[in-house]
């Protein structure tokens, strides 16, 4: 088999990576060399024939099965709901807050619920208290044996029920107790914490 | 990259979901269609489309804008590609020797005992033919040519797509469309 020489130069021809010169010169190659001017015309078909392959389909579940894992995931339907009744409920309240203190009437009615509210609660407190000393000094008469620290501790005992007999005082104490057990509570074991700043901070709660 | 790829990435960068999906819808069907004519099967070529794109969004925020995109895109499918040659090199069914000091290769071809495809065609003859001139390359003939050819990637960028050095790529090329033309012409006595 004869080789032309300048057929090395046929795919830089047709790829277009020729200078000019070499351009030129290969064409009119290509015009005394019939060996050329043929693999010219096949390589050109070989060409074509890679050019004009057609684009393949994917299945129909490629694209959704890419975004699915390209895409944030969304959040369930009931985590929307709930956020939307969050939202609806918060806006309610916060107009119904701005009309009692906006409006003459509801802010009187606002004004009498709150007082009647702080009343109540109040009360609730007074007897719960009540009801926890009575029973303890029940239990403390009941022992007997007391009798003589008790007495002793009196003057004590009436110098701390002074003060907490205000409601103010009294409910400033009962919320210090309330937030030190929701502090407590909040600092319970759980997998992944310190055990040490648990201990640290429940001993400050208390 | 083209000023709809740039516009495409920016969206996609800024967190617009529907840019997410445009992109896909528009270089799902190249993407698959070179893994498909260089792996062989729909089922791989899927999951190395997938996997493609799952790269390309992940790594969306590194992206060079001067770069085009197609080539970039192209880097991570043909080395993903590559990779999965390596993963099932027992299955390869071509030798390639290259000659020491010269980046051009000889290839000796081995009958392929492997699957040939035949899940994807609507049209099958012309698919048939379409994937024999292919299958009869080489694996590491089939990529540049379908780089070259398909995607119309310049030498330079099948050459970083590939890491492979330029003169490794174009002596490829030359060879895979050589032994096409005798497939196609018959060689010249």
């Amino acid at each position: 088999m004869t080789v032309c020489h300048a057929s090395t130069q046929i795919q830089d021809f047709l790829d277009g990576l020729l200078t000019d010169a070499e351009r030129v010169g290969f064409q009119a190659h290509l015009a005394d060399c019939p060996h050329c001017a043929a693999d010219v015309a096949v390589y050109r078909r070989v060409f074509r024939e890679l050019e004009s392959l057609p684009l393949l389909e994917p299945s129909a579940g490629l694209e959704a099965r890419i975004l699915a894992e390209v895409l944030p995931k969304a959040q369930p339907g009931w985590v929307r709901r709930i956020g939307f009744a969050y939202a609806a409920s918060l806006i309610v309240t916060l107009g119904g807050l701005a009309g009692a203190a906006l409006l003459p009437a509801p802010r009187a009615f606002l004004q009498v619920t709150l007082a009647a509210g702080m009343r109540s609660a109040v009360s609730v407190m007074l007897f719960v208290f009540d009801a926890f000393n009575a029973t303890a000094l029940r239990v403390v008469d009941a022992i007997g044996a007391l009798d003589a620290v008790v007495s002793r501790l009196a003057p004590f005992a009436r110098m701390v029920a002074g003060p907490l007999a205000h409601p103010a005082v009294l409910l400033a104490v009962w919320g210090a107790l309330l937030a030190c057990a929701v502090v407590l509570w909040w600092m319970r074991p759980r997998d992944g914490r310190s055990v040490r700043g648990i201990r640290n901070v429940g001993l400050l709660g208390l | 990259m083209s000023s709809e790829d740039a516009d495409l990435v920016r969206r996609c960068l800024a967190g617009d979901q529907r840019a997410y999906r445009d992109l896909v819808r528009r270089y799902q069907r190249p993407v698959f269609s070179v893994l498909m004519r260089v792996v062989r099967t729909a089922e791989d070529a899927e999951d190395l489309t997938q996997e493609t794109f799952v790269r390309m969004f992940r790594a969306l925020d590194r992206y060079d804008t001067e770069r085009p995109f197609t080539a970039w895109l192209f880097t991570i499918a043909s080395r993903l590609a590559i990779d999965h040659f390596r993963r099932r090199r027992i299955q390869t069914v071509s030798l390639t020797v290259g000659e020491a000091g010269s980046s051009e290769e000889h290839t000796l071809d081995v009958e392929d005992t492997g699957l040939k495809p035949d899940e994807v065609t609507s049209n099958a003859e012309e698919e048939k033919h379409n994937q024999e001139l292919i299958d009869g390359l080489p694996e590491h003939y089939r990529i540049v040519v379908l780089l070259r050819h398909q995607q119309d990637l310049s030498y330079d960028e099948i050459a970083e797509a590939l890491n492979l050095p330029l003169g490794t790529v174009k002596a490829r090329i030359h060879r895979a469309r050589a032994l096409l033309k005798d497939r196609i012409g018959g060689s010249r006595p």
